[in-house]
């Protein structure tokens, strides 16, 4: 159905969501394509549905109306156990790890779909679940080591700081071998000096060929290193395009500063 | 490397303390005490899988352990079937019964889910109950026969300890080598986030199911060798009361390891033995220590027992 060269330009295509709570419109006919290798910025002012945007395409909770488009295909709806076979992976903005696991077995978990599960050697102990394993735990491990916690791989993940919660959280994502990262406020509660490290990973992953979509409230976050940045208020898009255009769109303007007291009385 | 070395060295001392116990205790009562426990265990060692690693928490699992028991019970009264394989269709049964309880448990969690078990065990004692003319009501089975296991029969208690203890090892295993894998990992996740479990690619479903059949095998085999080792059994083995006793054993003793299972249900049968005189009480008591375990030994007495030894790893770690 979808012509072959629009999947060159497009990855991720979220086509007409609409998402209602009751009466409030949390999101209104929302439309924008992600490119391949892009870090693409959702951002917003409190409220505007970036969130529900992000459940709606992980599949945690189901649209009104509308689909999302993975490389073409639509991905089904309520079902966010195929994201990461369909080369999704998220985190969440309040962090979800698995508080009492060590961070090792956390981003292990992440390769869940990657890994064997070959019952009768595990029973029996036998080489095939010693070696998927040990090849596990190398692939997860390289994972902790680009996010520089590595030494931290034995500890339990609720006794490091939340900054590097946040990283242990990233290292998760990578596990599953992603096309695409949506990353729901990555650098919320983290510090300047992580800060500036997270975007460096951020550019690394891009050079790397991961596209990234990345909501954030953190300006410096977003304006710096998104190519392009789409703006939702009131769960309708009210801008996209590279951060300059954004910076300087009066709506976005207008979004975040709140309208000139002339258009409050005209309204 | 080296504490796993220790490890073994342990578990060795341990295993040959266990199985000259017979030559120890000669008191026969006594004998039929630590059978009792370790069947009871064998349970508990299941009941940990599931409500310990998986976090689905089972108040009926005096339900399965009775499904195994009336099934191999059964088969060898009504059709001559021998104990072993007896064994394996209590397994299967108790095992198709967790399956069945499990679809409606993936919709429900926290309390429901723990009703919703409650309900399962009292159905199971209500069929029990009622279906006469099969399991012969209330009034319950007799002369249920002696293991025999190729030729070798099992009659004294000195024989069903070392019966009981190969269940026991066989079953510890299973489950350690469950526990320490990916599929122990995935059940561990599912208890801690089962969003983000499924976010990360987990069939969640599929686990609580396997979780249920898991645990209920291993309540399945324990009813099998429950009813050949006492030769009677009625509904009246298998109450609320009973499901309620498994969980305070596995949480007593630590109901995020195989070994708390163990450790919690041999202190809390001890302790019902010895306050055997205020028999009427058993549960009070049981609340009490349930309690004071929740609020000031959360990881269970196998916690408390290892907390040191974890510790000192940690520190070799950093």
């Amino acid at each position: 159905m979808t012509p072959a060269p629009d999947a060159l330009d497009c990855i991720m295509e979220i086509r007409g969501i609409s998402r209602a709570f009751g009466g409030l419109m949390a999101l209104d006919d929302v439309s924008f394509k992600i490119k391949p290798g892009t870090v693409h910025g959702i951002i917003g002012p409190n409220g505007a549905g970036k969130t529900t945007l992000f459940n709606v395409i992980t599949g945690m909770i189901p649209p009104s109306r509308g689909e999302v488009l993975m490389e073409g295909r639509p991905i089904p709806s309520v079902r966010p156990e195929i994201l990461t076979s369909l080369g999704i992976a998220r985190t969440f903005q309040n962090i979800r790890l698995f508080k009492e696991q060590t961070v090792l077995d956390n981003v292990m978990i992440g390769q869940h779909i990657h890994t064997p599960t070959p019952i009768l050697s595990i029973l029996l102990g036998g080489r095939r679940a010693a070696q998927g394993e040990a090849a596990a735990r190398d692939e997860a491990m390289r994972a902790l080591r680009f996010v520089d916690l590595g030494d931290k791989a034995s500890k339990t993940v609720s006794s490091l700081p939340y900054g590097q919660q946040r990283l242990v959280e990233l290292a998760r994502a990578l596990a599953a071998k992603p096309k695409v990262i949506l990353l729901d406020e990555p650098a919320a509660g983290m510090n300047p000096t992580e800060k500036a490290h997270l975007i460096k990973l951020l550019s690394i992953l891009k050079e790397d060929g991961y596209t990234i979509a990345l909501i954030d409230h953190d300006m410096k976050v977003v304006m710096g290193n998104c190519d392009v940045i789409t703006v939702l208020d009131h769960g309708k898009k009210i801008a996209e395009g590279t951060s300059e255009s954004v910076h300087s769109h009066p709506d976005v303007v207008a979004a975040y500063l709140g309208k000139g007291r002339a258009e409050v009385a005209d309204a | 490397m080296k504490s796993e070395k220790k490890h073994l060295i342990y578990l060795a001392a341990g295993l040959l303390a266990a199985a000259s116990l017979p030559f120890v205790i000669t008191n026969v009562y006594y004998l039929h005490v630590i059978n009792l426990a370790g069947i009871y265990c064998l349970v508990t060692v299941g009941l940990n899988l599931l409500s310990g690693y998986t976090g689905q928490v089972s108040m009926g699992h005096a339900g399965f352990f009775a499904i195994g028991t009336y099934v191999s019970a059964l088969s060898a009264l009504d059709l001559g079937v021998p104990w072993l394989p007896g064994t394996i269709l209590a397994v299967l049964s108790a095992s198709l019964c967790g399956f069945v309880i499990a679809v409606p448990a993936m919709k429900l969690a926290g309390s429901y889910l723990v009703l919703a078990t409650v309900g399962f065990g009292e159905i199971v004692r209500l069929v029990l109950v009622n279906w006469t003319p099969v399991t012969k009501g209330a009034a319950g089975l007799v002369g249920i026969p002696l293991p025999n296991i190729f030729g070798i029969r099992i009659t004294s208690e000195g024989e069903f300890f070392y019966l009981i203890l190969v269940m026991l090892i066989l079953g510890a295993g299973i489950a350690r080598r469950l526990a320490d894998s990916k599929i122990g990992r995935t059940f561990i996740a599912i208890r801690e986030d089962e969003l983000a479990s499924r976010a990360m690619g987990v069939p969640v479903d599929r686990y609580k199911t396997a979780a249920f059949m898991i645990s209920a095998a291993f309540a399945g085999a324990a009813g099998s060798i429950y009813g050949a080792f006492s030769g009677v059994t009625s509904p009246d083995n298998f109450t609320f009361d009973d499901s309620v006793a498994f969980l305070c054993m596995s949480v007593v003793g630590g109901s995020r390891t195989v070994g708390g299972a163990v450790v919690g249900t041999v202190a809390l049968v001890s302790l019902t033995e010895l306050l055997r005189a205020f028999q009427a009480y058993r549960l009070i008591v049981y609340g009490l220590i349930l309690i004071i375990t929740v609020i000031y030994m959360p990881q269970g007495l196998a916690g408390l027992m290892f907390k040191k030894h974890t510790r000192e790893e940690s520190e070799a770690d950093s």
